[in-house]
């Protein structure tokens, strides 16, 4: 094990629901981390680009970032979020927040979904 | 039995190869043809989609656009270099050829004139690039070539995802917007068709399948391609001539292909139908917009001089 390695884990969010989280909005989360990225063969908690879920009142509110500006996937991110949320019956209606703090960075990313993505062909 | 049959006996009983001193000469040369029209169709997509892109309707369509077209170089670039390991140069492959040394698909000769037949490109034409990789990815007994596709495959799938997202936006709209639709899918699924090569019943025997360098035969690669495209047409209310035939089990298009082509107009000539040497002529003597696309590639290097 190297010393990287462990940095790696030491910085890395670990992208979830937090404490506090309804059953619903941990529902959410899993719905969210069976999207799997357009362009890459990882989900999108495992990218981490979804910052929070909060579901109130019939609404699911998320928060989500990109990796990077002119996102070539955008529209598809977007379409699949709101597609995978408004199958929840107690979901009628999903805003996105794009937001960019914290700007994204590879640290985000785990151990093992760099080594998923390495394995892919893509060295981060 | 002599070297080279042999080691066909050895790859279709699953033996894979991965360093270039266990090929046979046959196997080489083999790797060699088809890399390079996987490679040359995969470079020359970029700048046959590269102007439309800048037509795209919205901003974030056209981030997608550019981004399939920096994708498609970076397919290219697997296969060049792939091309290195069997003893060719990757310079002289790029700027050291002259347009009609390129060995792309026939498709990728053609002007594109408007977002809906670059939208269509995608639809069409990515997808029968995924129907001819993703059998070289599951069957090919070439290791380095399987492991580059990984990348490659999940690559198209967002290249034919976007094409299709864009057709049913198209016909959605209606209007001229649907017309162009439907003119772009009349010239260019019959370039699809004929993308697969000559009918089964046709080939005496096939280097690629021998060597096990791809799996499946021209015709079971057409089927797979109709398979998708004739259900997503049909959803979308796209006419093209193909249906499924429940009796036979299969899809069958509607016209006794190959047929006559008229480029400048971009129309087939469904009842005059040509041979397969006059298609293998055609695609010899390259399209019309084969010697500015290969010069948007070259240009670059011969101003910069680098």
């Amino acid at each position: 094990m190297s010393t990287t390695d462990t940095a790696a884990t030491a910085d890395a969010v670990i992208p979830g629901p937090a404490d506090g989280a309804s059953d619903l909005e941990r529902a959410c989360w899993a719905a969210i981390d069976e999207i799997e990225d357009p362009h890459m063969p990882v989900s999108l908690v495992e990218l981490g680009m979804i910052y929070d879920v909060a579901v109130e009142g019939g609404e699911a509110t998320v928060d989500l970032t990109f990796p990077c500006m002119g996102c070539p996937a955008y529209d598809m991110v977007l379409e699949d979020l709101e597609t995978s949320l408004l199958a929840f019956d107690g979901v009628d209606e999903v805003t996105i927040d794009i937001v960019w703090d914290p700007v994204w960075s590879k640290d985000m990313l785990t151990p093992e979904v760099r080594a998923k993505l390495n394995d892919w062909g893509l060295a981060l | 039995m002599s070297t080279e049959a042999h080691i066909q006996e050895e790859l279709q009983n699953g033996r894979m190869i991965e360093d270039v001193d266990e090929m046979s000469e046959g196997y080489k040369e083999a790797l060699k043809v088809i890399l390079l029209v996987s490679g040359d169709t995969e470079l020359m997509s970029a700048p046959a989609y590269y102007e439309q892109s800048l037509n795209a309707p919205t901003m974030n369509a056209r981030a997608s656009c550019v981004s399939i077209i920096q994708d498609e170089l970076g397919h290219a670039h697997y296969c060049y270099r792939l091309l290195e390991e069997l003893g060719m140069d990757r310079e002289e492959l790029l700027y050291g050829r002259k347009p009609h040394e390129f060995r792309n698909t026939y498709g990728f000769d053609q002007p594109l004139d408007n977002f809906a037949e670059l939208v269509t490109g995608h639809g069409f034409w990515d997808r029968a690039g995924i129907v001819l990789l993703s059998d070289v990815h599951e069957n090919t007994s070439w290791g380095p070539w399987k492991r580059a596709l990984r990348k490659v495959a999940k690559e198209e799938q967002f290249h034919l995802r976007h094409g299709e997202t864009w057709m049913r936006r198209l016909a959605d709209k209606g209007g001229e917007a649907r017309e162009q639709l439907q003119r772009a899918a009349d010239w260019m699924m019959p370039i699809a068709i004929v993308w697969f090569g000559l009918p089964d019943d046709m080939k005496q025997h096939d280097d690629q399948l021998d060597y096990r360098i791809k799996g499946k035969t021209n015709d079971q690669l057409r089927q797979d391609w109709l398979s998708t495209a004739v259900p997503l047409c049909e959803d979308i209310g796209i006419d093209i001539p193909a249906h499924y035939d429940a009796d036979a089990d299969e899809y069958v298009v509607e016209y006794d292909f190959p047929v006559a082509f008229d480029e400048e107009n971009k129309e087939w000539d469904f009842d005059q139908p040509i041979s397969w040497s006059d298609v293998m002529d055609r695609w010899k003597a390259r399209g019309p917009a084969n010697e500015r696309y290969v010069e948007l590639i070259q240009s670059g290097k011969i101003m910069v001089g680098v």
